[in-house]
């Protein structure tokens, strides 16, 4: 069953605000895939790629002199004709994104218990003590130890790491039926990464509900994926699941990309006598 | 040689009225020889960034000596030339009203070195790029090739130790492969010795001789590269462990 | 330079580069330009209207009112810009220092500043000149003393936030003393910031000294300045109203230039525009730097 459909994705960067395209070309060109209930599709690509801008424009939330057209399909209702009132009462509640900079999602002038609990007043009644308890016992799933001293903290006062964390904490939490995780790794250390990748293993098998990952570290995707999109300059150049992808990709670029992950794996592989849990 | 003695480092508190701080590094000593590339590895938070610089003398230990053949390394005379360093942002490597030549002939200039246009291409063509780029600035390169600008300019000066901080950190997947490759490729033509300072265990297997792991502060491991599948210690291990292939 | 051609593809600040700079060069060349000496009294032409050879009639004393408007040039216009200078030179050298090498130099100048900075402008600036006695080197004395505080707190903001960048970081590396990174590399990112804080407080500069002349603490007399004019006008302000008048609209005129340019360097000035300028074509400049942008997003 579907949950997410997107057809014919298309980005433009408007000149003029006259919704001309400025070089003719458009940021993303005509994307089209879906995700199934239970199912994590990583959408991999290098900068430039256009998968951010994707995320975005599921969530609408590429604004400026962005522009995009095409359907996005939830549980039947297409996204891109909501009045944007209504898409906001979605965001979070239907669609969360985990995004990765986890600096940047919080508000540096709070607490992040106070600002995760008015994200959540904005989708639910429960009283505060409620909410509290449901964010606890989401944060010691996801391995954050003494939850209520955390949420007491300020986001400079904790690390990447555990931002991440929190973000995912409040996925659980507020259950949406697809997550977006934009990049969540990339500005992680290899250590935290893999720790936070575990995480997003374990959200999948208890939430149940459809992800969509987005990286450029083809390690990561591996690990957490069904099938893969790979982006290059705005188009999918080739889909597939993620077995088929590591082992016999077709287009070059796709190739090119796994060719370079594997000689860093291989070669670190060979040196540990293959004792390591790189397949995942 | 760059002898590092028993190096400790706290970062004070920005008030001028308390004296108190965090200990960063603790007595830290090893050695650095020439033509060999060493791996420092460690989490966030280890102190790897505060001993880079430390290394690069930009900063003075606390307590500790950090000489490179035997002068003391925060004596501008001692560095000039022979360590150089690419950081990790590259974007804010090369100052942003400079062009691509303006920013090579820098070091050069400085060291008083041959600075001709034959000297700027013969660079950039060691670092795979075309003379097209001296006119271009910064922001009109892609990560890869930034990083790539830092690197002819970092070995402008012929350096005989090139300091890499995070360098690859910042760049997508295949272009990390592409500067690997690069780097190792420099190494021998060059005659160049690397301190790779990184999060990355598989990038340091592929490039160092020898590695180094720290935890906070402390070195747990310091061992040839070959070595890493025995090391004992439970964090080496951990860290050994937790990689994505 | 670019900066010049942005600067002049801009209307208003072409309008306001030509007001200011005319006017400085009048003042500078005020003994060739003005038709009688500004001090001449001639009694028996005293409150006498425009003629031909007084274009803008005459004073309370009788002396030509245009080229005691000119003559004003000197003190109100470039006088001011001499103490702009020093003050703004101060202040930059002492925030260079202080954002640069940090630590200790910083708290205690900091300290500094925030004592000088806490003194309100005007009454400070009375006090000094009360103190010292009026009179336009010490009025100039006391705007220097005061400005200099808020510069230096400004350039020392402008340059903390480059001395972390890389680029320094890699200077001091290859060995490059703190001079040479000060001048090479942050001193043409500070110098914007600066520049535009400058020119504005030019405007209200010259108006703070008109004002004083004005209350009779400037300049004294017989000589020319625009504040001090309007003030010996004050008695006869409604029935000779130009008199009053003249070298009013002279201020407005001039400050509002001042002002105009301001703004307009500041928009020529822009950091993420001064990419624009180095590079060719504008159309593609915008989506270069979006995907710039994206790029910075992505990695």
């Amino acid at each position: 069953m579907n949950v997410l459909e997107v057809e014919q994705l298309r980005i433009w960067q408007a000149a003029d605000g006259q919704g001309q395209d400025a070089d003719g070309r458009a940021l993303v060109s005509g994307s089209s895939f879906a995700v199934k209930q239970g199912q994590c599709v990583a959408i991999v690509g290098e900068s430039g790629s256009g998968k951010s801008l994707t995320c975005k424009a599921i969530m609408r939330l590429n604004g400026g002199s962005l522009r995009q057209s095409g359907r996005i399909l939830l549980g039947g209702v297409d996204l891109a004709e909501l009045p944007l009132q209504e898409m906001r009462g979605y965001r979070g509640k239907r669609l969360c994104m985990i995004m990765q900079s986890g600096m940047s999602a919080f508000d540096p002038s709070q607490s992040v218990g106070a600002f995760l609990q008015s994200v959540l007043q904005v989708h639910y009644d429960w009283p505060r003590s409620q909410m509290q308890e449901s964010l606890a016992v989401a944060m010691l799933s996801v391995g954050l130890r003494e939850p209520l001293a955390v949420l007491r903290r300020y986001p400079h006062e904790l690390s990447g790491g555990m931002l991440q964390r929190l973000m995912i904490a409040l996925a659980i939490v507020l259950e949406p039926d697809v997550i977006i995780a934009d990049e969540p790794t990339t500005a992680l250390d290899a250590v935290t990464a893999y720790e936070v990748v575990e995480q997003f293993v374990q959200l999948r098998e208890r939430a149940g509900g459809a992800m969509i990952f987005v990286s450029h570290d083809l390690g990561v995707v591996r690990r957490l994926a069904d099938e893969i999109l790979v982006m290059k300059d705005g188009e999918i150049v080739e889909r597939g699941d993620t077995q088929h992808i590591f082992t016999a990709a077709r287009h070059p670029y796709t190739r090119y990309l796994v060719s370079s992950k594997e000689e860093l794996s291989r070669h670190y592989t060979q040196l540990m006598g293959g004792r390591t849990d790189a397949q995942g | 040689m760059l002898k590092v003695e028993g190096v400790s480092h706290s970062y004070y508190k920005q008030s001028w009225l308390t004296r108190g701080g965090q200990q960063v590094l603790h007595e830290i000593t090893f050695e650095w020889r020439r033509g060999e590339c060493l791996g420092i590895i460690g989490e966030s938070g280890s102190g790897k960034s505060t001993l880079g610089r430390l290394l690069l003398g930009i900063e003075k230990p606390d307590a500790g000596t950090v000489r490179y053949d035997g002068q003391p390394v925060t004596r501008r005379q001692t560095r000039r030339g022979a360590i150089s360093a690419v950081f990790q942002d590259y974007r804010s490597s090369i100052h942003p009203f400079y062009t691509v030549q303006e920013a090579l002939m820098e070091p050069l200039r400085l060291l008083e070195l041959e600075a001709s246009p034959r000297r700027l291409t013969e660079l950039l063509d060691q670092v795979g790029l075309t003379p097209a780029y001296l006119a271009k600035y910064p922001h009109e390169l892609s990560g890869g090739e930034a990083q790539r600008v830092c690197i002819a300019r970092a070995v402008a000066t012929q350096p005989q130790c090139l300091l890499l901080d995070e360098a690859i950190s910042s760049l997508d997947g295949s272009v990390q492969m592409q500067v690997l490759r690069l780097l190792q490729e420099l190494r021998s033509t060059l005659d160049l010795g690397y301190i790779f300072i990184t999060h990355d265990i598989q990038a340091a297997a592929y490039l160092c001789d020898r590695v180094m792991i720290i935890q906070q502060g402390r070195i747990v491991e310091l061992v040839e590269t070959a070595m890493l599948p025995h090391v004992r210690s439970p964090y080496a291990r951990e860290l050994l462990r937790k990689v994505m292939g | 330079m670019r900066l010049l051609q942005r600067l002049l593809q801009d209307k208003p600040a072409v309008l306001s580069l030509s007001i200011v700079a005319v006017t400085m060069l009048i003042g500078l060349a005020a003994p060739l330009i003005a038709p009688h000496p500004p001090n001449l009294v001639h009694m028996e032409l005293r409150f006498a209207g425009a003629s031909w050879s007084y274009w803008l009639g005459n004073d309370h004393l009788g002396r030509c009112v245009l080229s005691r408007l000119i003559y004003g040039i000197r003190p109100s216009v470039l006088w001011v810009l001499v103490a702009l200078l020093a003050s703004a030179g101060l202040g930059a050298c002492v925030g260079f220092l202080s954002g640069y090498y940090r630590g200790r130099l910083d708290a205690w100048l900091m300290r500094l500043c925030d004592v000088m900075l806490s003194f309100p402008g005007y009454v400070m600036t009375l006090a000094i000149v009360g103190i010292l006695g009026a009179g336009m080197t010490n009025i100039l004395a006391a705007f220097v003393l005061m400005k200099w505080a808020w510069f230096a707190r400004v350039t020392r903001t402008a340059v903390m936030q480059v001395a972390d960048a890389d680029y320094v970081k890699f200077a001091k590396v290859t060995g490059a003393s703190g001079l040479r990174i000060m001048t090479r590399y942050i001193a043409p990112v500070a110098a914007p910031d600066l520049a535009v804080i400058a020119s504005s407080t030019y405007g209200s500069m010259i108006l703070q000294i008109s004002g004083l002349s004005f209350l009779g603490l400037g300049i004294q007399a017989p000589h020319a300045e625009w504040g001090m004019m309007m003030n010996e006008a004050r008695s006869v302000m409604f029935t000779r109203p130009e008199l009053m008048l003249v070298p009013g609209l002279a201020v407005i005129v001039l400050v509002s230039a001042v002002n105009f340019l301001s703004d307009s360097l500041q928009k020529a000035l822009d950091p993420k525009l001064m990419h624009a300028m180095r590079s060719d074509k504008p159309g593609a400049v915008l989506g270069r730097w979006l995907r710039g942008r994206g790029r910075k997003e992505a990695a």
